[in-house]
């Protein structure tokens, strides 16, 4: 199950305790504040996301492992910005022209999403999908004409899917390739097979999963979640989240 | 007091699939009842009238006296379903939280939600596993899960479509402790499955359903006999002219 693998993992820190509200204005601020940093700015950034890492005893050796591909992506972005972006190349004569503002720029870029990504994978696994719920609908009230509580529940049903579609392909595949799918030589066809038989049950189990949820008197009259309290530490991480920002746009 | 009344229930599905016809049945408060039947006889299409899921094109069902088409809610407060597929009833992101759904459904106050759900989890031997994602537990936690999200909201009879299904028999000795644990309570208890072996020593009354009628309705003893007619396999011990014993022994 590597849908697993960045889920919620309870513990007892700091962060865990975190208002949820805090985390995610934090996360927002934050993806903001990285868009317009430059390099220093960038190197701060993920210097703090992973001493966050390491005070949340997440199994940080796993998540690198299942971001190995992730890896690639990003290298990719730094090469290809590296040669189409005209500029002076940094090694003498090569067939591959390898600019130096263009490297930067990947460099720049790539940085950017790994330290959003490490921040979104904090953020998950230390915050229940409940209370990010509960949260979005909190941001979602004063908002006119948008039904926060079913808004919310939907994202939240959305979050609870994303492991179960991921482990449904997986079986899929796997009682596929028992049956000699390998074999075929047409991908077209192969995707076909593995397609429409995971679309179907996904169909078939959302629609018991709806039956289930109204056998349970599922409706818009819910108990609101937990009551909402900011503490004397949730506002100074929050003061924090916005310290780091400011440093972030000030260094550049 | 009979909680369930049903008089002449049919019904059809959407694509003109007759599925019961003409069901004619009640149930007294308190009672231990088994609705077997062959695949395909009828029995979890039944069970989804008992709160609503599914409507009667024909006829009438009433639980506590109230009929189900004109209040659903009262419905499904009353009786608590526990569904043949354990994993596509899972709700929360933990163990608590799915056993919290339903009590957050009835708007209940935090603290009457948190009893409720404490009690719950414990009566199934949860407890411990509280802060766990339900969709790592073991076939038999989901089930006790099931049961325990169900139970949260203190129905009056809860309903339990082939509960045994995928247990080792360890599995199969828990649920039906609670389950038999629950009756003493004086919860109604109606359980389908289509292998009478595991419950049949703790039932009042055993029902069978072929092709949407109901065969044969009566005391456990005597209505296992005709089983076999009916596309439903006679535990061994009666073949041979004995009783069933409990699982639980
Ligand atoms: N959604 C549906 N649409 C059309 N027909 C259906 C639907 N669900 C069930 N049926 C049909 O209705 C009949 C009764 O089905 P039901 O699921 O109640 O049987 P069952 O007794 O629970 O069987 P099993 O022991 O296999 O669970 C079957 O013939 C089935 O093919
Ligand atoms: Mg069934």
């Amino acid at each position: 199950m590597a849908a697993v693998a960045f889920g919620y993992h309870h513990a007892a820190t700091w962060l865990h305790g975190l208002d949820v509200r805090v985390k995610l204005a934090a996360m927002v601020l934050l993806s903001m504040a990285s868009l317009r940093a430059g390099g220093a700015a960038i190197v701060l950034a993920i210097s703090v996301a992973l001493l966050l890492l390491r005070h949340v005893r997440q199994p940080v050796a796993r998540w690198l492992v299942s971001l190995r591909w992730y890896a690639v992506l990003l290298a990719g972005i730094v090469l290809v910005r590296a040669l189409t972006t005209p500029g002076e190349p940094l090694f003498g004569m090569s067939r591959w022209p390898l600019s130096g503002p263009g490297m930067e720029e990947g460099l720049l870029l790539a940085g950017r999403l790994l330290f959003v990504t490490l921040f979104g994978l904090l953020l998950a696994a230390t915050t229940r999908p409940s209370q990010i719920r509960s949260a979005v609908e909190w941001y979602l009230r004063p908002v006119p004409f948008v039904p926060h509580r079913q808004a919310a529940t939907m994202i939240g049903l959305l979050v609870r899917f994303i492991p179960v579609i991921l482990t449904q392909a997986t079986e899929q595949g796997e009682a596929l390739r028992a049956r000699a799918i390998d074999n075929r030589r047409n991908p077209l066809r192969r995707t076909v097979f593995l397609c429409m038989p995971l679309l179907r049950r996904t169909f078939v189990t959302a629609d018991r999963l709806a039956l289930a949820m109204e056998a349970r008197c599922y409706g818009s009259q819910r108990s609101t979640g937990h009551p909402w309290r900011m503490t004397v530490r949730d506002w100074s991480a929050l003061a924090g989240a916005g310290g780091l920002c400011l440093t972030m746009l000030a260094i550049g | 007091m009979d909680i369930v009344e049903i008089t002449g229930l049919t019904h059809r599905y959407p694509d003109g699939h007759p599925s019961l016809a003409g069901i004619d049945l009640t149930i007294a408060r308190g009672s231990f009842v088994i609705l077997a039947g062959a695949n395909g006889a009828g029995k979890s299409t039944l069970l989804k009238h008992l709160n609503g899921l599914l409507l009667p094109d024909k006829g009438e069902v009433r639980i506590g006296g109230v009929p189900v088409r004109k209040d659903p809610l009262h419905a499904r407060r009353t009786v608590g379903m526990v569904f043949q597929d354990a994993d596509s009833q899972i709700v929360g992101e933990t163990v608590w939280d799915d056993a919290a759904f339903g009590p957050e459904n009835l708007n209940w106050t935090a603290e009457r939600i948190q009893d409720s759900v404490e009690a719950a989890l414990a009566t199934v031997g949860l407890g411990d596993l509280r802060d766990r994602s339900p969709h790592l537990l073991s076939g038999g936690e989901k089930r006790r899960l099931a049961i325990a999200g169900v139970l949260a909201m203190r129905p009056d009879v809860i309903v339990l479509d082939e509960p045994f299904a995928n247990l080792d028999y360890e599995g199969v000795r828990q649920v039906l402790t609670h389950i038999v644990t629950l009756h003493a309570d004086g919860v109604t208890i109606i359980v389908c499955v289509h292998d009478l072996e595991k419950v049949l020593a703790h039932a009042q009354r055993l029902i069978i359903l072929q092709q949407g009628r109901i065969a044969a309705d009566g005391a456990p003893e005597e209505v296992v006999r005709k089983a076999e007619a009916f596309g439903v396999r006679m535990p061994a011990a009666c073949r041979l002219g004995g009783k069933v014993e409990s699982w639980l022994r």
